[in-house]
């Protein structure tokens, strides 16, 4: 394998990288704040890519500003989503809470399926081929745009958590939801935020993958999973963690690509799982403060 | 003892399916998919609801036994006498080496679930690309064209039935001598409070093994079968995580308390999904149906349908027990449900 090649490979995982982090950065939050894992995660991804292809399609919105749109009406759905399901998912044994969200994700797939068809959909635009070429290495504009999009609203995120009393409230019931109720903090409304804000960040990453990725109702099961790994590597709950995870599962996966079959590329973000389970199940960057 | 009943009332049913079924084609396919999803949720049960060993990867096991049969078959011609037992060794050898992996560092609940679905994947993707194995495209497994005993091949389709059909009873019994046993004792206490049990001198770890290897086997053989029935396999049908997903869709729906719960949930789904393709042309129209119905159950019914029934079955009895009894009021004689 040439440099060039090796140079390129690297590139484009931290690209996709970037864009992990943020799919994964919902995942982890709603798991830090309400101890459930959401299956159904990857299909309100699918729901933003749709919601951008087809304002692009239908209306001729530009992904870039059908993000203003899409990205309430998928906080709108975390807020259904909590209202209507998990909050009463809450009180039912670990394995029931699994099913609902597993159930979820199979009805909105199929419902996809019924509604959209199987059949792939993107965004095309000038730009889509359009690339910056430096030296051996081609970078997609979009790729770029997204990229820098992502960790932006990282960036805001972090902030957002660090710096409000909202994300104060936040924090607090992550790390002690009795303490927090205790304190005079209402938890079925910190829940709620925190769903919206979770499945909200997707309404930024889908429109902006789907002028990179074809969408169909399958293209969340992949993401789910890859988020998964992403949080468990990185630390469930830990927002660095998030990002440095998607950072190492993007990297290895296009390095993996480069290197060896596509199947065998697949398979690394799952192979890297299996090895951080065994030798540090907490993640790489579990908060020492619990 | 009621529970001995169960199985002999169990095994009369299924028998008289069978029998109900021996005259048409298409009944008896019913009848075998249902034994072989029933198996399936049952051995999957066994880890989940009776030992609290929650399996995302379960297909990896089904996957082993379906394509060590068809491997033998088609690259060595070896027979099933062959294959069924290889694919059994290597689901228990995999199953050995994740569960020391996993237990020994105490994953549960959702991280032992991701652990086992990424075993699951990585072998996935590993078939799929794997020139050996067919890659995505499957094996077909090659058929000769007379019937043959040794090879487990049949024109008519009861000889699958008979063959399923007592894989599910031998399953059933192993499992009820398994939960009599004091093996089964300790199983549901781990699964009750794990702590608790452990502080009582339960060795945990190789219970739950001993647990993952029983349901892996099981697994593994229904994989087995499953190759030699449809004589074709590829990495969707059979390690493909919507297999896994079936066996927890079966098990919640059915009743994951009981041994033979996943088993009710397996007889009212799986011929509902056949019946329901028939009918529609929508495609995965069975699967919004059982998704819909996951999710409610798994919310307000979280003891599944037979262990509704067994609960409400209990109460009456007790019921009637309290009714004869002179001086008792029937408003002092409601035990709590399901006890």
């Amino acid at each position: 394998m040439s440099f060039g090649i090796f140079l390129q490979a690297v590139v484009s995982g931290l690209a996709n990288g970037a864009i992990y982090a943020l799919i994964a950065v919902g995942l982890t939050l709603v798991f830090g704040v309400m101890r459930i894992i959401n299956f159904a995660h990857g299909e309100f991804l699918m729901i933003a890519m749709y919601a951008g292809y087809f304002s692009w399609a239908l209306l001729g919105i530009d992904p870039l500003l059908s993000i203003l749109i899409v990205t309430p009406a998928l906080m709108l759905a975390g807020v259904l989503l909590y209202g209507s399901l998990v909050r009463f998912a809450l009180n039912v044994p670990e394995i029931n809470q699994m099913a609902v969200t597993l159930g979820l994700s199979l009805l909105l797939q199929h419902l996809a399926l019924v509604l959209f068809t199987g059949d792939n959909m993107l965004v095309t635009q000038p730009r889509s081929t359009a690339g910056i070429v430096m030296g051996p290495v081609v970078v997609q504009i979009n790729q770029l745009i997204a990229c820098g999009a992502s960790l932006t609203l990282l960036g805001l995120l972090y902030l957002f958590m660090k710096r409000t009393d909202f994300g104060l409230v936040m924090r607090a019931v992550s790390q002690s939801r009795d303490g927090a109720a205790l304190s005079g903090i209402d938890i079925a409304s910190v829940y709620k935020w925190a769903m919206a804000v979770g499945v909200g960040t997707l309404g930024v990453t889908g429109p902006l993958l789907v002028s990179i990725l074809y969408a169909n109702p399958h293209v969340g099961a992949l993401f789910t999973l890859k988020a998964f790994v992403i949080v468990i590597v990185g630390g469930l709950g830990s927002f660095g963690g998030a990002l440095l995870g998607a950072m190492v599962v993007g990297l290895a996966e296009s390095i993996a690509g480069a290197w060896f079959s596509a199947s065998a590329a697949a398979a690394v973000p799952f192979a890297i799982l299996i090895l951080i389970l065994l030798v540090r199940p907490e993640g790489l960057m579990f908060r020492v403060s619990r | 003892m009621t529970s001995l009943r169960n199985i002999l009332v169990i095994t009369g049913l299924v028998a008289a399916a069978f029998f109900a079924a021996s005259g048409d084609r298409y009944y008896m396919d019913i009848f075998i998919l249902t034994c072989f999803y029933g198996t399936l949720a049952v051995s999957w049960n066994m880890m989940a609801g009776l030992t609290g060993l929650m399996s995302l990867g379960h297909a990896l096991f089904v996957g082993i036994g379906a394509y060590s049969v068809a491997w033998g078959a088609s690259v060595h011609g070896w027979p099933p006498i062959v294959t069924w037992p290889l694919g059994i060794a290597l689901s228990v050898a995999a199953a050995t080496v994740i569960g020391l992996l996993c237990f020994r560092y105490g994953l549960r609940g959702y991280f032992f679930a991701i652990a086992t679905l990424a075993f699951n994947e990585v072998a996935f993707f590993v078939v799929s690309g794997n020139i050996a194995l067919g890659r995505s495209d499957g094996i077909i497994l090659p058929i000769s064209s007379e019937d043959s005993l040794a090879r487990l091949q049949f024109f008519e389709k009861w000889p699958y039935g008979l063959i399923i059909g007592t894989v599910l009873i031998g399953t059933l019994i192993t499992g009820e001598l398994l939960m009599k046993s004091r093996t089964g004792y300790y199983w549901r206490a781990l699964r009750d409070n794990e702590e608790a049990a452990e502080a009582l001198g339960i060795n945990a770890r190789a219970l739950k093994l001993r647990c993952f290897i029983i349901s892996a086997g099981i697994s593994s053989l229904c994989g087995a079968f499953y190759a030699n029935y449809v004589a074709f396999v590829d990495p969707r049908s059979v390690l493909g995580i919507d297999l896994s997903i079936q066996m927890l869709v079966y098990s919640i729906i059915g009743g994951m308390a009981l041994l033979w719960g996943p088993l009710v949930g397996a007889a009212i789904l799986v011929p509902f999904s056949i019946v329901l393709r028939g009918f529609t042309s929508i495609q995965g129209s069975d699967i919004i149906v059982y998704a819909i119905l996951l999710i409610v159950l798994a919310l307000i019914l979280p003891q599944g349908i037979a262990g509704w029934f067994v609960a409400r079955w209990r109460r009456s009895q007790a019921l009637r027990r309290q009714a004869v009894r002179p001086g008792a009021s029937l408003s002092e004689a409601r035990p709590e449900a399901g006890s």
